[in-house]
């Protein structure tokens, strides 16, 4: 399967944090082929791993939750209210239609209602809707969703513009995709260390997954796939841009070292690469990671994205392209031993 | 029902050729004629098979539905966007568009919410702009030209019981008149349908299609405000779905000739179809631009209720459209009483 189509299928599926099992299936049952062993942990963390010559442990992890929404209410036979899991912008949902998994198994349709202006009182017109206010419209469905179903955006996938996609949930699955297709490359690689990929959960709520994770692991190194936010008009944000490359990571949560050996790697290969200082925490799994057992190094990558945490999240399939190339060169380049 | 194949149609006020073309296609073969006039309305005749008829009927339903128009090609690839008809801009941001004559696709994105200084900004116009994945004004006016129109990105769905869709008002309408028109009715009279443009941008079409067709009686076909919704107190509906067809007593601008609406409410009860009054005056339709044409078309309104129209997202309840649809044929079968 191509990158891109496994992005698809991915970030198609839902995900939202705590619910990550139908993603983690979906990516143990593309990438067992290619790796030595494959399980989940406890937490609900899919870990793969691809043995090179056992000179040393690298850990490549993205989480795989996604932002969602909760029923916290049901109003009554047509209408629920939600909640979000994860930051989900109120101002997005208006209109939008949603896929609300029951717990019971089933799928439900909720339509995220708003008044016609007909109706609209002029002072109600300047005024953003925020949750308390919103309310989901399900009576389309003959058995009704239940508080504590999970809803995610119901919206493509789509390849578009100058070799984008957009859809939802591209925050992480386009990290997931680039950890799919490094393994699809590491089959027909010799490599020295062992490759353990890590997609965790609950990285959007709090980070458990990398945390226990990366416990059980114990990498040497541990390399952490993101995205970060792309073509950003403020005067402090980092110049990153989309179809520029990955973005390289560097400031109090990431090894130095990792960060210029990233570096080295992607210039020595003619790899396109940006540069993105993180003044205090990354707000990635790398400030978890970073802390696990008695400190863990960790380098980490992101990929440029814009219109985060919307259904119309974009990336660039360059962006993509150039990340498993740095990730592939890297692993190549590692000799852990001693 | 045709609502699945006209909701999908891009065809927003003065660019509803798509939609006249399948209805064109659609009924050609069911009506005695058919022609296109000067501005764009498709209008169709069923003549009656008795040999002496009392006038002319005329049902009117419009085509184009609310969307938007490109107004500039930035710099930075992105378009900026107006409003044609009363698109909510609360309703833009997260939502995917589809522009111009080769369907381009692109989305409206918004700042992530980690940037947001303020999070209750309102969405404007102003500051919406749709990213069609260009990153230069030059490359994008290669998919894209100022002035293409664009209508949400979304499909149609259908359930047991509801309708999910864009542009429901007033392909409901619409679909009503092809319904009728399929029937093959036995008609006491020469019964006209008029599907008609540019009623979003301030009932336009429609009198220009009264005055070609000169009918004694018309009926204006809307698909209308639902506002049965947690956070509208119920006296604030206007109508609610579940309970049929909303008769229309008054609206901005016009108040119902009484002789009609005495017809429609009179023969709903005598024949028990359910219906419900639409129990606010706000919001026009081409019964006003009807009424003022010829010495004064006695013209009537009935709609469909839904609810969120105008958005990408309306809620129809299967039901409402085919009391609705009922409502019609019995005003048909009676339609004497008002034409004598």
């Amino acid at each position: 399967m191509k990158l891109e189509e496994f992005l698809k299928l991915v970030a198609n599926e839902f995900g939202p944090g705590g619910y990550e099992q139908r993603v983690v299936e979906l990516i143990k049952k593309n990438i067992s082929k290619y790796s030595d062993s494959v399980k989940i942990d406890k937490s609900g963390n899919l870990i793969a791993i691809k043995r090179g010559n056992g000179k040393g442990k690298l850990l490549l992890e993205a989480h795989v939750d996604e932002i969602g929404l909760v029923v916290s209410k049901i109003v009554s036979q047509d209408y629920i209210r939600i909640h979000m899991v994860g930051g989900v912008d109120f101002k997005i949902l208006p209109g939008q239609r949603l896929r609300i998994f029951g717990r019971d198994g089933k799928i439900y349709r909720g339509v995220v209602g708003m008044l016609a202006p007909h109706l609209q009182k002029s002072t109600e017109r300047n005024k953003a809707i925020e949750y308390d206010e919103l309310f989901v419209d399900v009576s389309m469905n003959v058995e009704k969703p239940k508080i504590g179903d999970m809803a995610v955006f119901d919206v493509p996938t789509s390849e578009f513009g100058d070799g984008l996609i957009t859809g939802k949930a591209l925050d992480n699955r386009s990290s997931c995709a680039v950890i799919f297709e490094v393994f699809k490359s590491l089959s027909k690689i010799k490599h020295e260390v062992d490759v353990y990929a890590l997609f965790s959960v609950k990285e959007e709520t709090s980070g458990i997954g990398a945390t226990t994770g990366g416990y059980a692991i114990e990498p040497d190194v541990a390399i952490i796939l993101d995205v970060t936010h792309a073509d950003v008009k403020d005067p402090t944000a980092p110049d990153i841009k989309l179809g520029y490359g990955p973005a390289l990571g560097f400031g109090p949560t990431v090894d130095k070292e990792i960060f210029s050996d990233l570096k080295k790697i992607a210039l020595d290969n003619n790899i396109a690469y940006q540069l993105e200082p993180l003044p205090g925490r990354s707000g990635t799994d790398a400030d978890n990671l970073q802390l696990v057992k008695k400190g863990i190094k960790t380098g980490l990558v992101s990929i440029p994205l814009k219109y985060m945490h919307t259904p119309v999240e974009i990336v660039s399939l360059k962006d993509l392209k150039e990340t498993v190339r740095l990730l592939t060169s890297y692993i190549i380049s590692l000799n852990l031993e001693g | 029902m045709f609502l699945n194949e006209l909701s999908p149609i891009s065809g927003v006020s003065g660019d509803e050729k798509r939609v006249r073309e399948f209805i064109k296609k659609t009924i050609k073969d069911k009506v005695d004629e058919l022609y296109e006039d000067k501005i764009g309305n498709l209008i169709a005749l069923k003549k009656s098979k008795f040999s002496s008829t009392k006038g002319k009927f005329a049902f009117f339903a419009h085509m184009d539905e609310v969307g938007f128009m490109v107004t500039k090609i930035n710099e930075d690839g992105k378009l900026s966007i107006q409003p044609i008809g009363g698109v909510d801009p609360r309703l833009l941001p997260g939502k995917r568009l589809r522009i111009g004559d080769k369907n381009i696709l692109g989305v409206i994105g918004f700042k992530a919410i980690h940037l947001q200084e303020n999070k209750t900004d309102v969405p404007k116009y102003q500051n919406l702009s749709v990213d069609i994945g260009m990153g230069k004004k030059s490359e994008a006016e290669k998919l894209v030209n100022v002035g293409d129109y664009a209508v949400f990105d979304v499909p149609f769905e259908e359930y047991d019981s509801h309708l999910i869709g864009k542009a429901f008002d007033d392909r409901g309408g619409c679909s009503l008149m092809m319904d009728l028109i399929f029937e093959n009715l036995a008609l006491p009279f020469d019964v006209y349908f008029a599907f008609v443009v540019q009623e979003e941008v301030g009932l336009r079409g429609s009198g220009i299609a009264a005055e070609e067709i000169k009918p004694d009686v018309a009926i204006v076909l809307e698909t209308t405000t639902a506002g049965d919704n947690p956070e509208l107190e119920e006296y604030r509906w206007a109508t609610h779905i579940g309970d049929g067809p909303a008769i229309t007593f008054m609206h901005r601008g016009y108040v119902v000739n009484k002789k009609v609406y005495d017809w429609i409410i009179n023969t709903a009860e005598r024949k028990n179809v359910k219906y419900q009054y639409k129990r606010r005056t706000a919001g026009g339709t081409d019964a006003l631009s009807i009424a003022k044409r010829l010495s004064g078309i006695p013209a009537g309104v009935i709609s469909i209720p839904c609810r969120y129209i105008h958005g990408p997202s309306s809620v129809m309840f299967k039901d409402d459209y085919h009391i609705t649809l009922k409502l019609l044929k019995v005003l048909l079968e009676e339609g004497e009483v008002i034409l004598s």
